[in-house]
Protein backbone atom coordinates (compact mmCIF):
# COMPACT_ATOMS: atom_id res chain seq x y z
CA UNK A 1 0.00 0.00 0.00
CA UNK A 2 2.95 2.62 -0.94
CA UNK A 3 0.13 5.16 -2.04
CA UNK A 4 -1.72 5.17 1.25
CA UNK A 5 1.77 5.28 3.43
CA UNK A 6 3.05 8.46 0.89
CA UNK A 7 0.36 10.47 1.57
CA UNK A 8 0.26 9.10 5.30
CA UNK A 9 3.68 10.12 5.92
CA UNK A 10 2.49 13.63 3.70
CA UNK A 11 -0.25 14.39 6.44
CA UNK A 12 1.48 13.99 9.40
CA UNK A 13 4.59 15.84 8.15
CA UNK A 14 2.61 18.90 7.45
CA UNK A 15 0.84 18.45 10.74
CA UNK A 16 4.14 18.77 12.53
CA UNK A 17 5.17 22.08 10.41
CA UNK A 18 1.82 23.45 11.19
CA UNK A 19 2.51 22.83 15.14
CA UNK A 20 6.05 24.28 14.58
CA UNK A 21 4.62 27.29 13.24
CA UNK A 22 2.15 27.47 15.95
CA UNK A 23 5.26 27.75 18.23
CA UNK A 24 7.06 29.99 16.21
CA UNK A 25 3.92 32.03 16.33
CA UNK A 26 3.65 32.16 20.24
CA UNK A 27 7.66 33.21 20.51
CA UNK A 28 7.17 36.06 18.18
CA UNK A 29 3.39 37.73 18.57
CA UNK A 30 3.29 41.36 20.69
CA UNK A 31 0.58 39.98 23.55
CA UNK A 32 -0.87 37.56 25.10
CA UNK A 33 -4.26 37.91 22.75
CA UNK A 34 -2.62 37.10 19.75
CA UNK A 35 -0.54 34.52 21.39
CA UNK A 36 -3.77 32.58 21.82
CA UNK A 37 -4.49 32.89 18.29
CA UNK A 38 -0.82 31.31 17.34
CA UNK A 39 -1.82 28.19 19.81
CA UNK A 40 -4.87 27.76 18.38
CA UNK A 41 -2.95 26.84 14.96
CA UNK A 42 -1.63 24.07 16.88
CA UNK A 43 -4.77 22.78 17.96
CA UNK A 44 -7.10 23.18 15.20
CA UNK A 45 -4.53 22.36 12.04
CA UNK A 46 -1.89 20.87 13.64
CA UNK A 47 -4.16 18.46 15.45
CA UNK A 48 -6.18 17.58 12.55
CA UNK A 49 -3.33 16.98 10.03
CA UNK A 50 -1.62 14.68 12.34
CA UNK A 51 -3.92 12.58 13.40
CA UNK A 52 -5.28 12.34 9.75
CA UNK A 53 -1.95 10.89 8.80
CA UNK A 54 -1.68 8.90 12.10
CA UNK A 55 -5.36 7.03 11.19
CA UNK A 56 -3.96 6.55 7.62
CA UNK A 57 -0.85 5.13 8.75
CA UNK A 58 -3.26 2.55 11.35
CA UNK A 59 -5.07 1.04 8.20
CA UNK A 60 -1.62 -0.11 6.26
CA UNK A 61 -1.37 -3.90 6.68
CA UNK A 62 1.87 -5.37 8.19
CA UNK A 63 3.13 -8.08 6.46
CA UNK A 64 0.24 -10.72 5.55
CA UNK A 65 -2.05 -9.42 7.63
CA UNK A 66 -5.33 -8.40 7.51
CA UNK A 67 -6.76 -4.82 8.36
CA UNK A 68 -9.02 -6.07 11.49
CA UNK A 69 -10.97 -4.16 14.67
CA UNK A 70 -7.72 -3.50 16.50
CA UNK A 71 -7.14 -0.89 13.41
CA UNK A 72 -10.55 0.05 13.67
CA UNK A 73 -10.14 0.62 17.34
CA UNK A 74 -6.93 2.39 17.19
CA UNK A 75 -8.51 5.07 14.22
CA UNK A 76 -11.87 5.19 17.11
CA UNK A 77 -9.17 6.51 19.58
CA UNK A 78 -7.49 8.89 17.35
CA UNK A 79 -10.84 10.52 16.19
CA UNK A 80 -11.57 10.54 20.03
CA UNK A 81 -8.57 12.34 20.63
CA UNK A 82 -8.69 15.03 17.90
CA UNK A 83 -12.25 15.87 18.87
CA UNK A 84 -11.68 16.17 22.79
CA UNK A 85 -8.46 18.69 21.67
CA UNK A 86 -10.96 20.48 19.81
CA UNK A 87 -13.53 20.84 22.19
CA UNK A 88 -11.25 21.55 25.23
CA UNK A 89 -8.93 23.79 23.03
CA UNK A 90 -11.76 26.12 22.36
CA UNK A 91 -13.06 26.08 25.83
CA UNK A 92 -9.36 26.73 27.35
CA UNK A 93 -8.88 29.50 25.06
CA UNK A 94 -12.09 31.15 25.76
CA UNK A 95 -11.44 30.80 29.45
CA UNK A 96 -7.94 32.46 29.19
CA UNK A 97 -9.12 35.25 27.28
CA UNK A 98 -12.21 36.19 29.76
CA UNK A 99 -9.66 35.76 32.54
CA UNK A 100 -7.18 37.85 31.34
CA UNK A 101 -9.37 40.31 30.19
CA UNK A 102 -11.47 40.06 33.46
CA UNK A 103 -7.77 40.44 34.83
CA UNK A 104 -7.11 43.87 33.31
CA UNK A 105 -4.54 43.40 30.75
CA UNK A 106 -5.73 45.14 27.59
CA UNK A 107 -4.58 44.01 23.88
CA UNK A 108 -1.55 45.38 22.47
CA UNK A 109 -1.75 48.43 20.01
CA UNK A 110 0.62 50.15 17.72
CA UNK A 111 0.86 53.15 19.27
CA UNK A 112 1.98 52.02 22.52
CA UNK A 113 5.69 51.64 20.87
CA UNK A 114 6.23 48.22 22.22
CA UNK B 1 7.67 6.14 8.87
CA UNK B 2 9.79 9.30 8.06
CA UNK B 3 6.89 11.53 7.95
CA UNK B 4 6.16 10.63 11.45
CA UNK B 5 10.06 11.00 12.45
CA UNK B 6 9.75 14.29 10.75
CA UNK B 7 6.76 15.49 12.81
CA UNK B 8 8.16 14.21 15.63
CA UNK B 9 11.07 16.47 15.72
CA UNK B 10 8.88 19.02 14.58
CA UNK B 11 7.04 18.28 17.67
CA UNK B 12 9.97 18.35 19.60
CA UNK B 13 11.51 21.66 18.65
CA UNK B 14 7.47 23.47 19.12
CA UNK B 15 7.77 21.94 23.01
CA UNK B 16 11.73 23.90 23.46
CA UNK B 17 9.89 27.06 22.31
CA UNK B 18 6.91 26.78 24.29
CA UNK B 19 8.92 26.25 27.24
CA UNK B 20 11.19 29.22 26.47
CA UNK B 21 7.30 31.29 25.84
CA UNK B 22 7.24 30.26 29.66
CA UNK B 23 9.93 30.79 31.15
CA UNK B 24 10.10 34.03 29.08
CA UNK B 25 6.22 35.36 29.06
CA UNK B 26 6.14 38.93 30.97
CA UNK B 27 2.29 38.19 31.99
CA UNK B 28 0.86 34.56 33.98
CA UNK B 29 -1.43 34.03 31.23
CA UNK B 30 1.50 33.52 29.01
CA UNK B 31 3.30 30.72 30.97
CA UNK B 32 -0.74 29.74 31.36
CA UNK B 33 -0.91 29.43 27.96
CA UNK B 34 2.09 27.80 27.28
CA UNK B 35 2.06 25.31 29.73
CA UNK B 36 -1.71 24.36 27.60
CA UNK B 37 0.64 24.21 24.46
CA UNK B 38 3.18 22.41 25.62
CA UNK B 39 0.61 19.71 27.00
CA UNK B 40 -1.56 19.86 23.43
CA UNK B 41 2.21 18.54 22.33
CA UNK B 42 2.74 16.35 24.89
CA UNK B 43 -0.24 14.67 23.55
CA UNK B 44 0.86 14.42 20.07
CA UNK B 45 4.38 12.93 21.33
CA UNK B 46 3.05 10.68 23.07
CA UNK B 47 0.69 9.44 20.15
CA UNK B 48 3.68 9.56 17.42
CA UNK B 49 5.78 7.51 19.90
CA UNK B 50 2.87 4.92 20.10
CA UNK B 51 3.76 4.69 16.48
CA UNK B 52 7.11 4.58 16.17
CA UNK B 53 7.48 1.86 18.83
CA UNK B 54 4.81 -0.30 17.44
CA UNK B 55 3.01 0.11 20.55
CA UNK B 56 -0.67 0.97 19.93
CA UNK B 57 -1.46 1.14 23.57
CA UNK B 58 0.07 4.58 23.83
CA UNK B 59 -3.53 5.82 22.33
CA UNK B 60 -4.93 5.59 25.76
CA UNK B 61 -2.70 7.36 27.55
CA UNK B 62 -2.83 10.29 24.85
CA UNK B 63 -6.29 10.88 25.34
CA UNK B 64 -6.04 10.52 29.38
CA UNK B 65 -3.00 13.12 28.83
CA UNK B 66 -5.16 15.24 26.64
CA UNK B 67 -8.08 15.11 29.50
CA UNK B 68 -5.99 15.99 32.45
CA UNK B 69 -4.03 18.44 30.49
CA UNK B 70 -7.50 20.26 29.79
CA UNK B 71 -8.61 20.21 33.46
CA UNK B 72 -5.36 21.23 34.60
CA UNK B 73 -5.71 24.75 32.70
CA UNK B 74 -9.11 24.90 33.80
CA UNK B 75 -8.44 24.71 37.77
CA UNK B 76 -5.17 27.44 37.22
CA UNK B 77 -7.40 29.12 35.98
CA UNK B 78 -10.41 29.17 38.67
CA UNK B 79 -7.64 29.01 41.39
CA UNK B 80 -6.49 32.69 39.62
CA UNK B 81 -9.77 33.86 39.53
CA UNK B 82 -11.98 32.52 42.51
CA UNK B 83 -8.66 32.11 45.07
CA UNK B 84 -10.10 28.97 45.68
CA UNK B 85 -11.07 25.28 43.50
CA UNK B 86 -14.41 24.95 46.21
CA UNK B 87 -15.99 28.26 44.98
CA UNK B 88 -19.14 27.49 43.58
CA UNK B 89 -20.84 29.54 41.14
CA UNK B 90 -23.17 31.02 43.01
CA UNK B 91 -20.35 33.42 44.41
CA UNK B 92 -20.18 34.97 40.42
CA UNK B 93 -21.73 38.14 41.40
CA UNK B 94 -19.46 38.71 44.33
CA UNK B 95 -16.25 37.69 42.47
CA UNK B 96 -17.46 40.30 40.16
CA UNK B 97 -18.08 43.27 41.53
Amino acid sequence: MMVLEVIAGILTALGGLFFLTSAVGLMRFPDVYSRMHAAGIADAMGALLTTAGLILFSFIPEEGQQVGVPELLLAVKLVFILFFLWVSGTTATHALAKSAWLSGLKPWSKEDGQ
Amino acid sequence: MIGIVFAFGCVLVSMVLALLRALKGPTLFDRILAANVFGTLTVFVIALDGYISGRPEFMDLALVYALMNFIGTIAVLKFLHARSLAASGEDEEKLHS
